[in-house]
């Protein structure tokens, strides 16, 4: 199997930039004076009452597994949304495009050297999550689901970070509208579930009605967590530490109480649909950014086919021959 | 090699390309002559398949370039009028990465592209990062890329653009290199002169539309006869200027300082008979003299007017 000269490409570009070792240097940081501050406040807390909860040090594993959900989030947009928007700066992806290598195949390149570059992140961390292993209580399979779940989310925003460095010719534009993107997942879904429960709320109260006490009936919408990949990773890091649901937790502490019944015969499978829901949604941007670069394919079929919808007999005789074109423009 | 037919692209109302209609032999060399905007990096362009055309054929060595782009891709070397470069490649590194997304890897690829790198007199760069050569020196470099897959069909736009009087030699030696190895090759310039040295074939563009077209030797006749004539009158220049507008072989009449300066395609005994008109009217003649038809004169000549391709 040959590489995939774009990830060969970008992986020696990569590892030749100060940019990477900085860029890990902080990150390792960041990480490692969480865990110690972490870490001071819980047995600074012993030294005062003169007891410790060896328990809760576990906790120091989940502060430093939303750290670095939160940072990679972060840091994803910076490597994948001037990917493609780079190559048209520097005026590169002509080049590319003559080459007979396929847009997925440089999209796919471009990607997959960002997932590499976030494992060696996630590895890097690897030291300052092994704090968390000091008191014990934290066992090896945490440490490989906490990956596996990053790497999905890792995926799919690296995903959103091509395709709209594929829509966008600014690096910096296509930066901020990756962040808008993944925001719109993260925070948009939870609004819209509350926006919704607001709503149902005000209908209750306007009808004279009265709030059930195990919450109001909102269905299924609360599936709609499924696309938060954040939830997903919750349940994912809940369900190893408590061996119960964090979905579950989730839906029934929340104020959508036990009303959201039937989406709870779901919870205990949550992060596996989760996870899937995240890569297919990675893999449409995907084919969404590819389809963006190969717009002379696209555009191509168009005028071979007469395209589908909305095209009037008119416009296809004018594709076919541009001398009706040229005569209407000339009258 | 290569037929267009009937090829345009419009953008809204303006006209990139108006019923283009070109054969390229192989093994020719073609010089494709214009302003900015005339149409040429747009021709280019679609030949190359980074932008689709609005209407119209291409084929190239008798595959029809809209329909079978993969075959297509393999069979051109396509070298942009801007390109960048990766700062942290070698000169080396960054030839066979262009190498490989034509499958060419390993021992060969390496082969190939020192063979290349000899070509353009760039082998002792090998090791040297790209960002550190010279722009002659990116500008072989890129031609080399563009040479990785052995293409036959070689589109330069404006290869030696930037570059100093060196440089420019140097490429066009390399360019006159290719051709006498059976490339066929599409160059873009500015300047008529420069590419009437190395190209078999010119062609010159203006307003999308190709307003001439033939071998170095044709173009050079019809410059040859497209000759401002000066002529210097002592008293009546009013009178002068009205006798030569009067001329149908004259185009165009500007006074610059004494001289009366026409354009004019007629041949000596048309030139005479002028002459002979002006003293007939007892205008007195200084001096008269024909400036040597040049490349330049010709295509400013046939390029003057409004730049662009706009239709009302």
């Amino acid at each position: 199997m040959k590489a995939n000269p774009i990830l060969k490409k970008e992986l020696v570009l990569g590892a030749r930039s100060i940019k990477l070792p900085l860029a890990l240097l902080f990150y390792s940081a960041c990480l490692s004076v969480t865990a110690l501050v972490t870490l001071d406040g819980m047995t600074g807390f012993g030294q005062v009452y003169r007891e410790i909860e060896y328990e809760t040090l576990t906790s120091i594993f989940l502060v430093l597994a939303y750290m670095q959900l939160f940072m990679i989030c972060v840091i994803i947009p910076v490597l994948t949304a001037g990917s493609i928007a780079g190559e048209r700066e520097r005026q590169t992806l002509d080049i590319m495009l003559t080459a007979p290598i396929s847009p997925l195949s440089i999209v796919l390149g471009k990607l997959f050297s960002a997932m590499c570059n976030i494992f060696l992140f996630v590895i890097s961390s690897l030291p300052a999550m092994a704090i968390a292993f000091l008191y014990g209580g934290i066992r090896w399979e945490y440490l490989l689901i906490f990956m596996v779940s990053i790497m999905c989310i890792a995926f799919f925003s690296g995903a959103i970070g091509i395709w709209c460095s594929s829509i966008y010719k600014k690096t910096i534009v296509s930066v901020i509208m990756t962040m808008i993107v993944e925001l719109a997942f993260f925070l948009g879904t939870i609004l819209i579930l509350l926006g919704y429960y607001y709503i149902k709320y005000e209908r209750i109260l306007e009808t004279g009605g009265t709030i059930p006490a195990n919450g109001i009936d909102v269905g299924w919408v609360p599936a709609i967590l499924l696309l938060n990949p954040a939830v997903g990773f919750t349940d994912a890091i809940y369900t190893a530490y408590t061996g119960s649901s964090g979905a579950e937790m989730i839906l029934k502490n929340s104020f959508f109480g036990n009303a959201a019944s039937g989406l709870v015969k779901i919870c205990p499978w949550w992060s596996w649909i989760s996870m899937g829901v995240t890569i297919l949604l990675g893999i449409g941007f995907v084919m969404l950014a590819a389809g963006r670069i190969d717009s002379v394919r696209r555009r191509e079929k168009h005028r071979n086919t007469g395209h589908k919808a909305g095209r009037s007999k008119k416009q296809k005789r004018k594709e076919q021959d541009p001398h009706e074109s040229l005569k209407e423009i000339q009258q | 090699m290569l037929k267009i037919e009937h090829l345009c692209k419009r953008f809204g109302s303006f006209y990139a390309v108006d019923d283009l209609n070109l054969h390229i032999s192989k093994g020719e060399i073609f010089g494709f002559v214009g302003h900015n905007g005339a149409g040429k990096t747009t021709t280019m362009k679609i030949t190359a398949g980074l932008i689709t055309a609005t209407g119209g054929n291409i084929y190239i060595d008798g595959t029809d370039a809209f329909k079978d782009r993969k075959k297509i891709k393999r069979k051109i070397g396509y070298m942009p009028d801007f390109f960048g470069v990766y700062d942290n490649l070698k000169a080396i590194e960054y030839m066979e990465f262009y190498a490989s997304m034509y499958g060419i890897t390993g021992k060969k690829a390496r082969e190939t592209c020192m063979e290349l790198m000899e070509l353009v007199n760039l082998s002792d760069k090998a090791d040297a990062y790209v960002d550190s050569l010279s722009r002659g020196m990116k500008q072989r470099l890129c031609l080399a890329r563009s040479l990785v897959h052995n293409p036959e069909l070689l589109i330069l736009d404006e290869p030696a653009s930037g570059l100093d009087p060196r440089a420019r030699f140097e490429m066009k030696e390399i360019l006159k290199n290719l051709g006498s190895m059976g490339k066929t090759i599409i160059i873009s310039s500015h300047i008529l002169p420069e590419l009437a040295d190395m190209c078999d074939t010119i062609g010159i563009m203006q307003k999308g539309k190709l307003i001439m077209h033939g071998t170095v030797e044709e173009i050079q006749m019809k410059a040859l006869h497209a000759k401002p004539l000066h002529v210097r009158v002592l008293d009546r220049q009013e009178d002068a200027v009205r006798i030569l507008k009067e001329d149908p072989h004259t185009r165009r009449v500007s006074v610059r300082e004494d001289d009366l300066v026409a354009d004019y395609t007629g041949d000596d005994m048309d030139t005479a008979r002028l002459l002979q008109r002006l003293m007939a009217q007892d205008i007195l003649i200084e001096s008269y003299y024909k400036e040597k038809g040049n490349l330049e004169s010709l295509f400013l000549e046939l390029t003057s007017g409004d730049e662009g391709g706009e239709k009302s």
